[in-house]
């Protein structure tokens, strides 16, 4: 081991403790609500319902399994009423799991982007995703289309208009696609204002413009989990790529990276884990930019480990500004694109000052 | 060996390089010199496919280098460019392994972790191999950028100025090792402004001048007064020293009142 260098050591355990802690946060987040659930119970719960429910589905494909006595050895007795148990395994988790999932999509998608577009500034929405999705929404509620599919499509679509702009013969000039993004953004900004503007119930498009997870379901999880995790871990086999192309284009062509195909692949992932988070929970900013500049500060810009701490840690922070949305004016949910900024920009902030070192790098 | 047969190079309408040609081989360091914008640089980016010529082609042991993807041209080509600075935290253990690039699928192995560091201990950056290179000197980030190339185990060696903005004994230091590469089987080309330089350490000196090449030969034959007045337009005077028997290239300067 005396080959790698403390850096990564430092990395790894810390990568560790980051996914220990998520476990910790799932559980205790899951405990917080108006119904009085330990956190020790929903531990309970939870296991339980991953227990029946694999041998729901091994039984299913096996029916001999389901029979056998090794379920009631690890099964614990029920010492909960049935309400929690829909409390926690119909509500709680799926809402706490799709915080989770959505936090891991904005903070990885965010670091792809701040790796190839070597910019401080830029996260997943840099390039115009937010403001297309976010005029998919207003238009599938204005005329009662499904809004999760209709903002994902919207957010690709402006992917590939943004990128298409920007193309110049077959390669596609990072500043330009900066420029690009921000103009299209505006341009479909305007559209959704028209429209937010003449709709009768503006209320849920502004309301979904700030991000939420109060409708949370297994369904949403369901439908978002395949695309983010895949393209998750999809982004991972590139973090090499993405580490040679901080020393800049030109370098990282010598060193042998098919920078054009690299940029295209990465553009292309980041766009699908972002449209598919946007599609479940609406717009949730700061996530995706802070997150990975806080991991940077902690484990350096090697993207094999600056990568899985920033999709743990994303999850970490998403969950913890979910709870505190409930909690802050019960019963209300506060959309918690209100809370990631309220309390993560201060302590943002605090990094800043206390680095007083220029932080990207 | 390389081969260079009739290349044009242009940007837009401007045409930077007009039926350039070359021969380098094994051992062999062939220094290109010339003044500001005659186009040396776009040649060694031509070399390394980042530009490509308008006409006329490039071989690298007898395989036109069209033929090639990027991950060859950086098995058998590496560059060591003018100016790198790295703004990211790496150690310069981190960054000679991306030497290792077009080897890679997904991480290192225990080769190419070997590679890398023989590449650093030949030129002597073992030593900080994991300190930060946004904290390493100006000579110490070029020799950890020599020893990525190295990393590279390329055929051809493609040098921009590894020395302009050293001092004396650093420059000194960057071409010893550039030789013993070359002494070690590479074919090196490097664009070298300082012309004492280029004369003590090229095999080959390849002067251009407009994009075009005003000659190419032994650096006895390409330096001579006539050349170098006609290609930079200064008068020099040229001497052979006495201690090393290379050539010492002067400009004949006005006399300069100097206060004191």
């Amino acid at each position: 081991m005396n080959n790698m260098t403390d850096t990564k050591r430092h990395g790894k355990s810390i990568l560790f403790l980051l996914t220990a802690c998520l476990a910790v946060v799932i559980v205790s987040n899951a405990a917080v609500g108006s119904a009085d659930i330990s956190a020790m119970m929903v531990a309970k719960i939870t296991y339980m319902g991953i227990l029946e429910g694999t041998q729901n589905t091994l039984s299913h494909f096996v029916p001999s399994i389901g029979q056998s006595p090794v379920w009631d050895y690890l099964s614990l007795t029920k010492t909960w009423p049935p309400k929690y148990e829909v409390i926690v395994l119909q509500s709680r988790i799926p809402r706490v799991v799709l915080a989770g999932l959505v936090g891991a999509a904005l903070s990885t998608a965010g670091c792809a982007m701040q790796g190839l577009l070597k910019n401080p500034m830029a996260d997943p929405y840099i390039i115009g995703m937010s403001s297309g999705a976010s005029l998919g929404a207003s238009l599938a509620m204005l005329l009662g289309l499904y809004v999760q599919t209709t903002a994902f499509v919207f957010s690709i679509l402006t992917i590939f208009l943004v990128y298409n702009i920007s193309r110049v013969g077959r390669s596609v000039p990072i500043d330009t696609l900066l420029l690009a993004g921000i103009a299209v953004g505006s341009f479909l900004s305007a559209f959704t204002s028209f429209l937010v503007y003449i709709n009768q119930s503006r209320d849920h498009v502004i309301f979904w413009m700030m991000g939420s997870f109060a409708n949370a379901s297994w369904e949403k999880v369901g439908t978002s989990s395949v695309m983010i995790i895949a393209g998750i871990i999809l982004l991972y086999r590139h973090a090499w790529n993405l580490n040679v192309m901080l020393l800049g284009e030109e370098q990282a062509q010598y060193l042998g990276v098919n920078i054009e195909w690299v940029k295209r692949y990465i553009l292309l992932l980041a766009s699908l884990i972002t449209g598919a988070a946007v599609a479940v929970s609406g717009i949730i900013g700061f996530v995706g930019l802070i997150i990975p500049h806080i991991t940077r500060i902690i484990v350096g810009p090697d993207h094999r480990i600056l990568f899985p701490t920033s999709t743990i840690a994303g999850s970490i922070f998403l969950i913890m500004c979910d709870t505190i949305s409930r909690i802050v004016i019960p019963p209300e949910n506060l959309p918690v694109g209100i809370i990631t900024a309220m309390f993560g920009a201060p302590f943002f902030i605090y990094l800043l000052r206390k680095r007083r070192k220029t932080i990207y790098a | 060996m390389l081969e260079v047969k009739d290349v044009c190079v242009s940007y837009g309408n401007r045409k930077i390089l007009n039926k350039v040609n070359l021969r380098a081989h094994e051992g062999e360091i062939v220094g290109i010199v010339g003044p500001n914008g005659s186009g040396k640089t776009t040649f060694l980016k031509s070399l390394a496919k980042y530009l490509i010529p308008d006409a006329g082609s490039i071989y690298i042991n007898n395989v036109n280098i069209t033929e090639m993807d990027n991950r060859e041209i950086a098995k058998n080509v590496a560059v060591v460019s003018q100016i790198v600075s790295i703004d990211f935290d790496f150690t310069a253990r981190d960054i000679v392994l991306m030497g290792r690039t077009p080897y890679i699928k997904g991480s290192e192995k225990p080769e190419d972790i070997m590679i890398a560091e023989d590449a650093m201990r030949k030129t002597n950056t073992y030593e900080f191999k994991d300190r930060m290179v946004t904290e390493l000197s100006g000579g110490e980030l070029q020799r950890v950028i020599i020893a990525r190339a190295l990393a590279q185990t390329p055929k051809i060696l493609l040098l921009d100025e590894p020395t302009s903005h050293l001092d004396i004994a650093h420059q000194v230091e960057i071409l010893n090792l550039v030789r013993e590469a070359a002494d070690s089987g590479l074919t090196v080309i490097a664009v070298i402004h300082d012309l004492n330089l280029a004369a003590h350490y090229c095999d080959s000196i390849c002067m251009l001048k407009s994009g075009e090449i005003v000659c190419t030969g032994q650096p006895e034959t390409v330096f001579t007064e006539e050349n170098i007045r006609n290609t930079f337009n200064i008068p020099v005077e040229v001497n052979t020293l006495k201690s090393t028997n290379s050539l010492y290239i002067m400009p004949l300067l006005k006399r300069v009142s100097k206060a004191g």
